[in-house]
């Protein structure tokens, strides 16, 4: 055999043969984890909530007791389904006329006045609480954290930066939404969460319909999961879902219509 | 049958001092480009091509040398180039989507595995390069598996013609 063909021979094998023995090999290969801890997300989600979701709009909880009461028991009911939450969960009622919920960081979530009074049924509101808890428990929280602000504000904010700079990062948030891909896998956290709940999966459908039926009317500076394009597929995809034969849906006692009329009062 | 086909192999001592230099700089110029700030593959890519062309004409032996750490770098280059573009389309997803690695993240098999072959081809072509320096300073050869003699049977066979002088006149024995 011709001699430098036997050399590039011998370093295709070798070099090929490292390769593929690694690729073979029966190893889980983990990624570094660049994103930020659960404790650190939980400070940042505080500050952030306090400093400028709170400081934009009016916290309403206290105002409507009833409202406050129907949003306690249907997320009690969701938080029942996870066998260890990730985070200390606090939902706050927002006054604004916006259909939207959001979900900022260390299980702050935030539901807005406008989205209580479009839902039909309280099986409905959780279907949303359902994906916006899916978003924290799956982390995505923490990744879009880590992507749009960067580690050097998050370290600057955590290390008690000024009121302002918070302020800005609650802006910066609000303003990105959720890769596609994340909406997804919250799409898909939330129906499992609604089925162990007793809760029909098809309500997260239906909400995203009568959501484009009513031509959705929303703030531009805000990108949240409601503003969130590509309804249809994933209308979709949760319709396309199949329930166990022994799903047993249990609705909420709760006097849905009275909860809605007393924002108004 | 050597004699027939390649011009004669110098000896240590024949190669000056300078030609020993020029044959260590052909493989110290990817440290030089690191040093000045240029990891990316493409530029010492470039640094070595340039060099090479601007020395190959000093002698057999300085070509030779510059030839083989220019031919060895290249697949490694290539190889590089595929592996950073590999690891950001794993950073970089549809549109504008940055994918921000979790504690969850798994990496393909396939894609460890050319990594760390790639990690190895690298240290093998930096130990080559350091030995293949030290040794042309010596006025030495050293012949790395395949490019060595690649480079060997291009610079000293007696079809290439660059070191003839051309229009010079020559000396001759008595008729």
């Amino acid at each position: 055999m011709n001699k430098t063909l036997r050399d590039l021979l011998i370093l295709a094998i070798v070099f090929g043969g490292i390769w593929a023995g690694i690729a073979y090999l029966p190893i889980v290969w983990k990624a570094p984890d660049l994103t930020i801890s659960k404790e650190q997300e939980q400070k940042l989600g505080d500050i952030l909530a306090e400093k400028s979701i709170l400081a934009e709009w009016e916290n309403i909880n206290n105002q409507y007791p009833m409202a406050d009461s129907a949003i306690r028991i249907i997320t009690r009911r969701l938080l029942n389904q996870i066998d260890t939450p990730g985070y200390n969960y606090r939902f706050y009622l927002l006054r604004d006329s916006t259909i939207n919920a959001f979900t900022i960081a260390g299980g702050h979530i935030f539901i807005f006045e406008g989205l209580l009074k479009f839902c039909e049924t309280p099986e409905e509101l959780a279907a949303v609480l359902a994906h916006e808890i899916g978003h924290a428990e799956k982390r995505h929280i923490a990744k879009k954290l880590t992507k749009e602000l960067g580690l050097t504000l998050i370290t600057t904010i955590l290390g008690g930066g000024n009121d302002n700079m918070a302020k800005e990062a609650g802006k910066i948030l609000l303003s990105k939404g959720f890769d596609r891909k994340y909406e997804e896998e919250a799409d898909q956290y939330s129906i499992n969460m609604l089925e162990k709940a007793g809760i029909s999966p098809y309500k997260l459908a239906s909400f995203f319909r009568r959501l484009d039926e009513n031509g959705l009317s929303y703030n531009k500076n805000l990108e949240f999961m409601m503003t969130h394009p590509h309804h249809d597929t994933r209308v979709k995809d949760i319709l396309s879902h199949q329930t166990p034969a022994k799903f047993k849906e249990i609705p909420f006692k709760l006097d849905w219509e009275g909860v809605k009329k007393s924002l108004d009062e | 049958m050597y004699e027939e086909k390649y011009a004669p192999l110098p000896q240590p001592h024949e190669i000056s001092s300078r030609e020993k230099e020029d044959a260590m700089g052909a493989y110290l110029m990817m440290f030089a480009a690191l040093g000045v700030g240029l990891p990316l593959p493409m530029i010492n890519l470039l640094a070595a091509v340039i060099y090479y062309f601007a020395n190959r004409k000093k002698s057999r032996f300085v070509h030779f040398h510059a030839l083989q750490s220019l031919v060895s770098q290249l697949p490694t280059t290539v190889l590089n180039a595929i592996a950073v573009i590999w690891t950001f389309s794993f950073i970089f997803g549809e549109g504008n989507e940055i994918n921000i690695p979790d504690a969850d993240t798994v990496l393909p098999n396939f894609y460890m595995g050319y990594i760390i072959m790639v990690l190895v081809v690298n240290l093998f072509y930096l130990i080559f390069s350091i030995v293949g320096a030290s040794r042309a300073y010596h006025g030495r050869f050293y012949y790395f598996l395949f490019f060595g003699r690649i480079s060997f049977q291009y610079v000293y066979s007696l079809k290439n013609k660059m070191y003839e002088p051309k229009d010079a006149p020559m000396n001759l024995p008595p008729r």
